[in-house]
């Protein structure tokens, strides 16, 4: 039996190629017996491996040799040289592999054709033309070509398609009361979190990432009612899917990649009627896995926010994301990325940073980040009025200076929870207490929210009394004996109970 | 450890290594070396593969039903739970006969019955009584794969029944010699290569009973976190 043995050598060792280079080499053909071919062909594409079904890009070939009579002991080389792939780039995932290929094939007649398959690796290099610099929109990688159906298989796929829902809707008719049940259940559950938080308006910077890069949130409603909450995180999800099979005997498997929940705010309560807006910045994991969606295997990024509310409904938005390698959105002027905001890279280790949440102004029309109120140096500067409560304002800024995420705030509080304290407070609001206080006594009274005379410190201070009896409002000064309660980290303002006299 | 002792690491037996190239190590790699090359291997052997190679590496034993099926209102069934490898047998009688057809019975699925000589039906316990009684009463020769024990109707039928039961086949060595075509269909050159014992496929066998498909996916886990030049896999 004849041998033909095909060799594929590509002129760089390590075989690694940059998007849009050269990829150069030789193939060498070699036959024990005198073989004829009707043409030697090298093909390039790339393909899945792993746990799903292939899917497969366009193939390019190239004649290497047309019709030719292969002599016994002959070795045949014939260079090659191709322009490479810029996307997608080469993958190791757990169910999920990408890789670039050279495949050689000797056509022989009436016989089974050798043929030989070889990898090179594919990183970021130029940038896709599908890439146009707007980051709002997902990018669709898919060959023109792939979805340019002819006029008629469109016509006939929408008709089928159309057949399938009227039969389906025909089958499912007995589901036709359900729905409005199913409907009026998630229509309820969205006007109890309306109910409690008001419009919730999130705002994200774009939805084509980079890793590693900073992506603002900017968080912004005005709550009804006093309202506890758990915290708002964020949480960051890739995972790979994968199908494999078809029909019945189709099998999907997820492998998750990436799963980390962060705390943009830690447990507290949010102030019925009082505006809470923040751009909280966050830092988009460090990755390899880029976007990727093809019929039987994708890499999906997504991220969810979420204001987590105590026995109640959550508000919860989700995201899809399209995570791109940073060589492709780089800024054309500079070269440089475009990271629309600053790119922080995290140390080894950390693939997510959170600086400390950025405050809007409350009075500022147009959106702009002012320093955190809750770092030391703004704290300072809260107290540059008449020094009317010292010992409460000094409090305040020993608070402010401590570190935000550590236990540090809450032991300087529990120091100070015994001293009764003298404060003089411009009163914002009054309103009756929401929720269970720790001592009963305060449960039924009042809560008086203002700022500390002369300051722009807010203060909360919960009364005993009840309405009827309490006949604090909007604009008058109260002065008041007080003992600490905690620090509410949401308003940066401490939580006090009124020990006044009867 | 000492120069020269092995170590368990991820299923594998494998000489100490000074530092071994982990499977996660590529994930976050800024230049990937080729797929699977510290196996010797061009991809996961055990993941899915187009249905061409799937006939090719198919290790059954189709060639008693040639005679068989040769002639009229012969049926032979193989009768299995999935995985046990029904599919893998007709597939590999269709390479054998050019004139036969095969059709999959999806389920819920309305399927027609196509012509073929012999007819081979995956999944033949989904036809509806009225496309059984059809084809069991016409004298074609029948391949069936089924979960379902048929003999009753072929035999009421007037047909001549041979029932193959899948997974009686089954053994520790068919096991290895089906996972060492695997290992060999993506070998990358001519180098040692990850191998399964007997005593590891009979543990197979014993956990995962003859479902080949579970035992590729156990095994598809194993081989994506085997170190560099693992060669007696154990599980």
């Amino acid at each position: 039996m004849s041998k033909c043995d095909i060799t594929i050598e590509f002129d760089r060792s390590d075989r690694i190629y940059q998007g849009g280079e050269t990829v150069t080499g030789q193939v060498h053909v070699a036959v024990n017996r005198d073989l004829t071919s009707n043409g030697i062909k090298l093909t390039r594409f790339w393909k899945t491996h792993g746990y799903g079904n292939t899917d497969r890009g366009e193939q390019m070939e190239e004649m290497l040799d047309t019709d030719s009579q292969l002599t016994a002991g002959e070795t045949r080389t014939y260079p090659f040289s191709f322009v490479a792939d810029l996307q997608p780039l080469t993958y190791r995932g757990h169910h999920i592999n990408i890789d670039h290929y050279v495949r050689v094939d000797v056509d022989v007649p009436w016989a089974i054709d050798p043929k030989l398959e070889e990898e090179y690796v594919l990183i970021a290099g130029e940038i896709p033309a599908e890439i146009t610099g707007s980051r709002d929109k997902i990018i669709d990688f898919t060959p023109e070509n792939s979805t340019e159906v002819s006029l008629v298989a469109k016509v006939l796929g929408y008709t089928a398609l159309g057949l399938l829902l009227a039969m389906l809707c025909v089958v499912t008719i007995w589901l036709l009361p359900v729905v409005p049940i199913v409907y009026g259940i998630i229509w309820f559950r969205k006007k109890l979190v309306v109910n409690r938080l008001g419009e919730v308006r999130l705002s994200t910077p774009h939805l084509v990432v980079v890793g590693g890069q900073s992506w603002p949130l900017d968080l912004q409603f005005t709550p009804r009612k006093n309202t506890q909450i758990n915290g708002i995180h964020v949480k960051f999800h890739c995972e790979e899917s994968a199908t494999s099979g078809s029909g019945t005997n189709k099998k999907t498997r997820n492998h998750t990649l990436h799963d980390v929940r962060h705390t943009l705010e830690p447990e507290g309560s949010l102030t019925g009627g009082e505006e809470y807006r923040r751009s909280l910045p966050v830092m988009f994991p460090e990755t390899e896995a880029y976007s990727f969606d093809r019929s039987s295997n994708k890499i999906k990024w997504t991220v969810e926010v979420r204001v987590d509310i105590p026995m109640f409904p959550d508000w919860t938005s989700s995201q899809s994301l399209q995570v791109l390698p940073s060589e492709f959105l780089q800024d054309s002027a500079t070269g440089n990325p475009d990271d629309r905001g600053d790119r922080i890279v995290p140390d080894a280790g950390s693939p997510v940073h959170f600086p400390e949440p950025q405050v809007f102004e409350a009075a500022a029309v147009e959106e702009t980040m002012v320093e955190d109120t809750a770092s030391a140096e703004s704290a300072a500067a809260a107290w540059s009025g008449p020094d009317t409560s010292p010992e409460v304002l000094d409090l305040v800024e020993r608070i402010a200076a401590a570190d935000r995420f550590g236990s540090e705030r809450t032991e300087i509080v529990e120091r100070w929870t015994d001293d009764e304290l003298d404060v003089l407070i411009d009163v914002e609001r009054v309103s009756s207490t929401f929720g269970a206080t720790e001592d009963a006594a305060w449960q039924h009274g009042q809560t008086i929210l203002g700022k500390i005379a002369g300051t722009d410190q807010s203060i909360e201070v919960m009364t005993r009394t009840s309405q009827q009896e309490c006949r604090l409002s909007r604009g008058s000064q109260w002065r008041t004996r007080i003992t600490v309660s905690k620090w509410d980290s949401l308003y940066d303002r401490l939580v006090t109970l009124d020990v006044s006299p009867d | 450890m000492r120069p020269g002792m092995t170590q368990k690491v991820n299923g594998c037996q494998s000489p100490v290594q000074d530092s071994p190239l982990w499977r996660s190590d590529f994930i976050n790699c800024p230049s990937p070396s080729l797929p699977f090359a510290h196996l010797n291997l061009r991809r996961n052997p055990f993941g899915e593969l187009p249905l061409s190679d799937w006939a090719a590496l198919a290790d059954v034993d189709v060639q008693e039903c040639d005679g068989f099926l040769s002639k009229p209102w012969a049926t032979v069934q193989f009768v299995g739970e999935k995985g046990n490898g029904k599919t893998t047998h007709l597939l590999a009688i269709r390479d054998r006969i050019p004139e036969s057809v095969y059709v999959h019975f999806p389920e819920g699925e309305k399927t027609e019955i196509p012509v073929g000589n012999p007819l081979l039906i995956d999944e033949a316990q989904r036809m509806t009584r009225w496309q059984q009684w059809k084809v069991f009463r016409s004298g074609i020769p029948l391949v069936l794969g089924t979960h379902r024990d048929f003999t009753g109707e072929l035999k009421r039928a007037g047909r001549r029944v041979k029932t193959v039961v899948v997974y009686e086949r089954m053994s520790a060595s068919r096991l290895v010699r089906i996972i060492q075509a695997r290992i060999e269909w993506v070998r990358r050159d001519a180098g040692p290569v990850p191998e399964l014992s007997h005593e590891t496929a009979d543990r197979l066998l014993t956990r995962f009973g003859p479902d080949v498909r579970r035992i590729f996916y156990e095994l598809y886990g194993i081989f994506q976190n085997l170190p560099e030049g693992c060669i007696d896999v154990e599980v």
